[in-house]
Parts: structure tokens; C-alpha cells; sequence
């Protein structure tokens, strides 16, 4: 399973950091954090350092309808060599096959400009439900998306954008039948880029939920059978689980906004907010520690550290604190790439009893901490996880019992 | 779902009365409502298919029945035209015709006759296991007539073992048979009664059991079905079905059961094969593989 970096605000070098440590397998920008007139001259950096590097460009389409508000944060959104697609969209104006048409054709002829190695077609975010307005505008973005980009004439592979709220994924049977439909499009897309939002960015039980979990490993695992590519934008620490069932990619990037999605991080601001602290992600605990705690509990319960390279910035003699932020997100890059590999197999029972092994083993280890954590330490979302698994099965009708 | 009438269909001296054009007629199967006859003249042989219309004046529901008989056959017949391939039983040199026997109404036209044997009497019958390299084949020329039949907007609803016919070559090696109760998703539908599943209920698709079936019933009832077919061919049993049972139970087990995978039935085919087989097994059609082109190339690939 690829890794790449989802990139947003504040990159200083560490895509540069990344990719030289082999630690990433591609980039996925964001329009909102970087100027067009960068654009370039990043990308040609990236191509001639490492040309096996994936370069891709999220149009961010689903913001559309923040454009309106005054504090809005779009960011370079709003600049003007990004408004040869980046418009302000009334839903009504979307509820038009020809403004759909319109609005994709403009974002990939934008993309087209520029090396990157696949395109992404832009789409809206489903609000609410599967059975609403916004899901026919989305669905119509999906099945217009490979036809718009067979007028390119390019040959880089098309993903369609599926962009959807956790609240969507609550509903099995609805969520059953949109899959039903997006499986079978008379002009399939080469894959989707999927984006599962919460209502802000700090709210991990709103993806730590069994059955959000269970529907975004179902969306994986359908569009996989189907020979669609799947990328997960901002899946964080659920890639594995998802690569478990089929996903290609995942994104995850520095700050916590860039690890879940959520329009959150393009409407006003709510107030400022402080620098956190420093972080250490476990495998196997399948979470992040904040760096004390590494430093209190790595002598007593030395299964938290992962033994790899990236350890080394979080030198015991330091108290385990990292030498500077930048290094936060490679040893996250570094864990994740490392469990991406320990979780998938060839099959994907294997794969799924891994994932499953994974959190008994985590829960073991939680059982062996006795300090206090951080809220955020915690082990709370194990359960979601497990029972997320065991609900997926169930969904995708596999007997994790047999073989 | 409705019960067939017990009907016996013509002898064949009295076809022979209405079709001089034939040297001679022989009765090969009969349905609910159908029989199909060899008929043959000094240049070839054809298969006849002879269609009882129920009279009108018998019960008062027979009027949209009949009805919706004929909306069927003529659907047939334009399927069959539209989608000619290989694949599919082609259409014969007797058009849709009227005649009365006896006083009874049918409608008639002819198919080519293909020489061989149904799919269902083979697994009843021969006592050979089919190989993996022939349900290979076999699963391709379904995935190709169900591609044919998708790009012209019809779902065939009815695959099954005894709509196979095994043929003695590798140009046709099986022909599918039988778009009586195709579905045209671009028409109005055909059944009288929205309540009735037109369908066989021993290889019925899990999703066309749900009473909205028609809002988004596509192709992958059909893969559904050739895989059921392939799977009950191959393993000479049926995942579900039990012989003797009612046909609802087998039903309501399809809908809630979880069949055997198919390598413990065919220990002897490769796991690859055996997995798509159950892949396409599934009762929630977006867990069913579904890139025709892809999987015909895949089993194109490995024969």
C-alpha cells in the first residue's frame, strides 16, 4: 500500500525529508496551501529528484460553497490563477448536468498543465445522507468524471472524487445502494479518492465509530472488487485497516487537519489555538503518545517503541523529545509505512485477522500502562476498531471464522 | 411468481397441419407455457418454439396475462435480433406467427436448432466432472452474452443450467438460451402483476427478491446467476438448493445462507477460479466483481 503525504500549510522541507527517506510514495497537494505560481517549480523538484514519486492535486471543489463566507479560510483557493476552476458554486447551480460537466472540465484541464502523474476529478461533499440532493450532484460528478477526461486525450489515469460525511456511513442499506450504483457506471473512472469528514478536525470519535469504520472499509473493499484504485485521503492511522481491504493509497500530513478531514479546516476560524505537543505514534498501540509519555513509559513497557529508524529522534536523552517539529511527521510517515507492511497480505483473510492480532495485541499492552494518559493516549478507539472489522465482515459477507 | 397451468402441448401430426413448409416435427421439451419442437425441411432443421395464449374468457386476470405473454415473446425476439453473438441462440427463418389449434391461440417462430445437451441433464446424467479449463470456458461465453445483452439494455433473468445448451465445438463450445423473461431497462416493464418476480426461483438473484428490484436491477443479477450455474455444473450440487425441497426454501436460504466455498466442493480447481466463483456468489451485487471486459479477458487468459 502507497503512502503519500497529504500536504497543506507550513511544508518548510518536510516533503523534501520524506520522499529522501523513502519514507513516502507520493504527494497530494493542497491548492488551498500552495499558489499556483509555486506550483511548478515544486513539482519539477519532486520529478527530478525522484521520478517514481506520485504527484497528485485534490481540487478541492467541495469548499466551494464556503466561498461565500467572508472568514472563510480558502486560502490560495482564492487566487486567481486557481479560478480557471475554483468558482463559487450555489448547490442549485450543481443540481445541472451542464455546470457538473463545466466544473470538471476546468479542473482537469487545470491539472493538465502541470506533471502530475494521475488526475483528480473534483466533486462536492455528501452532507448528510445518501439519499439527498448532494448525493445525486456527487453521483453525477462521479459518472461525468472518466467521460470529461476522455476529452483531455491524456493518457494519465482519472480518479473520481467520493467525498462524503461520517454521518452518511450510518446508514448500511443507503449506503449499500449507493455503492450498487457507483460500481457499475457506463464510463468508469480508473479509481476514486475517497474522503470521509468529521465535524472538525479534533473529533476522533467521529471516525473512531464502528460503523464508520465498517462502511469505510465496505467502500474500500466493494471499489477493490470492482478493479477501481482506491486512495484515502487523510486516513491516518486507519490506512492499514483500509489497505487490509483493498485500498492502493492513503494520505495523512503534519498537522492534525491534514489526518482527518473535515470542511472544519476551510471555514472561519473559531479561535486560536495552541501549538501541540509533540507526538510519537505507536504501532503497536495504534495511536500517538505525547512524547513524555513515550519518555515515561519506554523503560517500563518497551513494546510502545517501534524500532525503527526514526526513532532516533526521539533520543531518550532529550526525554524523548523530538529535536524539532518536522520530525514528528517523518517518524509518523515511518510507523505507518511499517504497518502498512506488518497488517497486509496477499489474502485478505489474512490481512483482516492481522488488523484484528494488531488491537488484541494493542489492548494487551494498554492493560500494561498504569500512569495516566492524555486523553488523546487513551485506548478508547480499539474497540471502534475491532468492532468495525467484525461489522465489515459481516457487511462484505466474509466468515472471519474460516480458513 | 405465479403457477403454470398443466398443459399439454400439441402432437406433432397436427403441427405438421399447419406448418407444410416442414418435412417433419418432433417434440423436444415443454414448460408452463411453451413447447419446443425439431422441425426440419429438405435444407435444414430448426427449433420451433410453440407458445400456448391463455384464453381471455377463462379467468379474468388471463386478459393481462395474455398480455403480457405476447409483450414477452416479442420482447424475445427483439432481444434475440439486437444482441446477436455466439454467445446466443440465434433467431430461425420462421417469424412470429398466429394460429389457432383446436381452438386455442399460440404464437410460434423458430430458433436454430443447437445439437446438444442442457447443462441441467448433463450434471443429472453424465457421470464426468466437468474440468476447470471447461467451466472456465464456460464462465467466459455467460460473461460475453451477458456483456452483449447489458450493452443493449437487458438483464436475461433467467440463466440456469437447462438454459445452456453444450455444443460440440470450439467455436460455440455453449450457446445460452432463452430471453423469455429478459428485462429491458430502458422499457416499460412487461409483468401484469408488480407483485410477481418473473424468474426461476432456484436461481433467483438475491436482489430481485426485494419488491423495488426494478429500480436497479443491471447485469449483476445475471453474474449472479452464471456463477450459480457454473457453480452447480461444476459441483454437480446446487449451494442452496436441496432436491425435493420447496422452491421457497431454497429461496430464503439464498437470501440467508452463506454457500460452501466452492474449492471444498472442486478441491481439485485453483483457488483464483474458486473465488471469483464465490465473489460472484454474494447477495450484495456491489461485493460482486463486475468489469465484464476485465473478466472475460481473465478467463480468456487462463484457458
Amino acid at each position: 500500500m502507497k503512502l503519500y503525504a497529504q500536504h497543506g500549510f507550513s511544508n518548510g522541507n518536510k516533503l523534501d525529508r520524506g520522499l529522501d527517506n523513502n519514507l513516502l510514495d507520493g504527494v497530494i497537494f493542497s491548492p488551498r496551501d500552495i499558489s499556483a505560481d509555486k506550483l511548478p517549480k515544486t513539482l519539477k523538484q519532486m520529478q527530478n529528484k525522484r521520478r517514481k514519486c506520485d504527484l497528485l492535486f485534490d481540487p478541492q471543489l467541495y469548499a466551494c460553497f464556503l466561498a461565500r463566507m467572508t472568514e472563510a479560510r480558502l486560502g490560495n483557493l482564492l487566487d486567481d490563477a486557481y479560478k480557471d476552476y475554483f468558482q463559487v458554486y450555489r448547490r442549485s447551480m450543481l443540481e445541472r448536468e451542464k455546470e457538473v460537466k463545466s466544473a470538471i472540465h476546468s479542473s482537469l484541464e487545470f491539472q493538465q498543465n502541470f506533471p502530475f502523474t494521475a488526475f483528480i476529478a473534483p466533486n462536492i461533499l455528501i452532507p448528510t445522507s445518501f439519499n439527498s440532493i448532494e448525493a445525486v450532484i456527487s453521483k453525477n460528478f462521479i459518472r461525468m468524471t472518466a467521460t470529461e477526461h476522455s476529452k483531455l486525450k491524456d493518457k494519465r489515469p482519472i480518479y473520481a472524487t467520493l467525498a462524503i460525511s461520517r454521518e452518511t456511513l450510518l446508514d448500511k442499506q443507503e449506503l449499500v445502494e449507493f455503492l450498487n450504483e457507483i460500481t457499475v457506471l457506463d464510463f468508469p473512472p480508473d479509481g476514486f479518492y475517497v474522503l470521509v469528514s468529521a465535524r472538525n478536525t479534533d473529533a476522533k470519535s467521529d471516525i473512531f465509530n464502528s460503523d464508520v469504520i465498517a462502511g469505510m472499509m465496505l467502500i474500500n473493499y466493494s471499489l477493490h472488487i470492482n478493479g477501481f484504485k482506491v486512495i484515502n485521503g487523510y486516513s491516518d492511522i486507519l490506512m492499514p485497516f483500509l489497505g487490509a481491504v483493498g485500498a492502493d493509497a492513503g494520505g495523512t500530513g503534519w498537522w492534525s487537519n491534514l489526518r482527518t478531514f473535515s470542511l472544519d479546516r476551510f471555514a472561519p476560524s473559531q479561535g486560536g489555538g495552541q501549538q501541540p505537543i509533540a507526538r510519537y505514534l505507536s504501532m503497536a498501540l495504534l495511536n500517538r503518545i505525547t512524547f513524555f509519555e513515550l519518555n515515561q513509559l519506554r523503560s517500563i513497557v518497551p513494546k510502545i517503541v517501534n524500532n525503527l529508524p526514526s526513532d532516533a529522534h526521539y533520543s531518550q536523552k532529550n526525554g524523548s523529545e523530538p529535536e524539532d517539529r518536522t520530525v514528528e511527521i517523518l517518524q509518523s510517515w515511518d510507523a505507518l509505512k511499517a504497518l502498512n507492511t506488518k497488517i497486509s497480505s496477499n489474502s485478505l483473510h489474512q490481512s483482516l485477522k492481522n488488523c484484528l492480532t494488531a488491537i488484541e495485541t494493542a489492548n494487551k499492552i494498554y492493560d500494561q500502562i498504569t500512569i495516566k494518559l492524555d486523553k488523546k493516549s487513551q485506548g478508547e478507539h480499539l474497540e471502534a476498531l475491532g468492532d468495525g472489522i467484525r461489522t465489515f465482515a459481516k457487511r462484505a459477507e466474509i466468515n472471519l471464522s474460516d480458513k | 411468481m405465479r403457477v403454470a397451468m398443466i398443459w399439454t402441448p400439441p402432437v406433432d401430426k397436427v403441427l405438421l397441419k399447419h406448418f407444410g413448409q416442414y418435412s417433419s416435427i418432433l417434440l423436444r421439451a415443454k414448460g408452463g407455457y411453451k413447447a419446443v419442437y425439431k422441425v426440419s425441411d429438405d435444407k435444414k432443421t430448426e427449433a420451433l418454439k410453440l407458445i400456448q395464449i391463455p384464453p381471455t374468457s377463462l379467468v379474468e386476470e388471463n386478459e393481462s396475462l395474455q398480455k403480457e405473454l405476447m409483450g414477452r415473446i416479442k420482447r424475445e425476439l427483439e432481444t434475440l435480433k439486437k444482441c446477436a453473438c455466439p454467445e446466443l441462440v440465434k433467431l430461425g427463418s420462421l417469424a412470429l406467427v398466429e394460429l389457432k389449434i383446436d381452438g386455442q391461440l399460440y404464437l410460434a417462430y423458430s430458433e436454430e436448432f443447437l445439437d446438444g445437451k442442457n447443462l441441467w441433464d448433463l450434471w443429472r446424467n453424465d457421470p464426468t466432472t466437468p474440468s476447470e479449463q471447461e467451466l472456465k470456458i464456460l464462465f467466459g461465453v455467460l460473461l460475453r452474452a451477458i456483456r452483449k445483452l447489458w450493452q443493449n439494455g437487458y438483464v436475461h433473468r433467467d440463466i440456469k443450467p437447462s438454459n445452456i445448451i453444450k455444443l460440440n465445438s470450439r467455436q460455440r463450445p455453449f450457446v445460452l438460451l432463452d430471453m423469455g423473461i429478459a428485462y429491458s431497462i430502458n422499457d416499460t416493464a412487461l409483468t401484469a402483476d408488480a407483485r410477481c418476480i418473473p424468474a426461476t426461483l432456484r436461481y433467483i438473484a438475491p436482489e430481485m427478491i426485494r419488491p423495488n428490484f426494478r429500480e436497479n436491477i443491471d447485469y449483476r443479477s445475471d453474474l449472479y446467476t452464471a456463477a450459480l450455474s457454473v457453480y452447480e455444473y461444476g459441483a454437480k450440487a446446487h449451494p442452496f438448493a436441496i432436491d425435493a425441497e420447496d422452491a421457497i426454501q431454497t429461496m430464503s436460504r439464498a437470501l440467508n445462507d452463506e454457500p460452501k466455498p466452492f474449492v471444498q466442493v472442486r478441491p481439485d480447481i485453483s483457488a483464483e477460479f474458486c473465488q471469483l466463483i464465490d465473489q460472484m456468489l454474494k447477495k450484495t451485487p456491489a461485493l460482486r466483481p463486475a468489469n465484464l471486459n476485465s473478466l472475460i479477458r481473465q478467463m480468456e487468459e487462463s484457458v
